[in-house]
């Protein structure tokens, strides 16, 4: 944990804000699962071989509201499809080896996707992408561990907002690409969209419809958002 | 309740959807506009994920503490703080504004 790519522009902080909020996330996690009545082992499980919040969370939803398992999963996967979207987007700039494209797609989140790219040259995004996916995956599969014991005595996660790290972490990584007009209008219409398609479309699917919104970077072909190429 | 079958579902679901973004685009196949809108995709990603976790919950828009946490992680960037500083500002911020409420 503690190296991280030199030359890059990657700095420690960003690698312990990533790590911390990820641990966290996972705890609270963990306690949902458990407050569900999900056997611990199967919570870890989890953690090691889905490797996504929010396609767990969504399936405990689905199923909680009613729903059955086919509908849990179905949700599981359509909340996930943000993750097939970013590993195309940062595909073209990783190695051209199937094989290292398998262990690459096993990591794939919007954090070491979006700081990655920020990286001029291919070499650094890589390194980036490969330390970032470790500050993010060992903190959330301790983050997980730690949840599965420690569920009894934070019965309550929401109240010390623990709810708020994950978006509040999405928040300072989009901040920084916000530097020009077309940028921002992107990002305000994929919040508009999602948002306005919340209350009538399966969950998952407005954040995929959002992703349209990226179109709009066709009216400037030149100018695309700070620090992504 | 999670189950070790739904479990596996859910698994090849997630990583066949991430293996095939991985697997189905590459620098050789895209032109230099399709790169670009793809290097957009992150900030609307980011912005809707954003948006549906501060301003909705269980599928419907909802209006409640979130939104000071990340009123005050927004305040947090704008002063350039550290990205930690960010993140945990804002869980105090959300869970000061619960106890209050």
């Amino acid at each position: 944990m503690q190296q991280l790519p030199t030359g890059t522009q990657l700095v420690r902080g960003e690698a312990w804000a990533i790590g911390l909020t990820y641990f966290t996330v996972a705890i609270t996690v963990s306690i949902v699962h458990r407050t569900a009545g999900t056997d611990p082992w199967l919570i870890v499980a989890a953690a090691l071989i889905v490797n996504s919040a929010t396609a767990t969370l969504a399936f405990a939803s689905a199923t909680a509201s009613g729903g059955s398992a086919v509908t849990g999963v179905l949700s599981s996967w359509i909340v996930s499809t943000r993750f097939g979207l970013l590993a195309a987007t940062i595909a073209p700039r990783l190695w051209s080896s199937r094989k290292k494209r398998l262990f690459a797609a096993y990591s794939c989140f919007d954090p070491n996707v979006a700081l990655a790219l920020r990286e001029e040259e291919d070499s650094n995004l890589r390194r980036v992408y490969v330390s970032l996916s470790l500050w993010l995956i060992i903190p959330w599969w301790v983050g997980s561990v730690v949840g599965v014991f420690v569920g009894n005595i934070i019965s309550n996660p929401l109240a010390l907002g623990l709810d708020v790290m994950f978006p509040a972490l999405f928040v300072a990584l989009l901040w920084r690409q916000l530097d020009h007009g077309l940028s921002k209008l992107v990002g305000l219409a994929g919040a508009a969209v999602a948002l306005g398609t919340v209350e009538f479309v399966p969950g998952g699917l407005p954040i995929l419809l959002a992703a349209f919104t990226a179109l709009l970077g066709l009216r400037k072909k030149n100018t695309p958002p700070n620090e992504l190429h | 309740m999670l189950t070790w079958g739904a479990l596996l579902f859910i698994a090849a679901g997630v990583y066949g959807q991430r293996l095939l973004g991985m697997t189905s685009s590459s620098s050789k196949r895209l032109s230099g506009p399709w790169i670009i809108v793809l290097s957009y995709i992150p900030v609307a990603i980011l912005a809707a994920v954003i948006a549906l976790q501060t301003l909705t919950h269980q599928g419907e828009l909802q209006i409640d503490a979130r939104v000071v946490g990340i009123t005050a992680a927004a305040f947090c960037c704008w002063r350039q703080w550290p990205m930690a500083a960010v993140v945990t500002i804002a869980a105090l911020a959300t869970a000061s504004t619960r106890l209050i409420l």
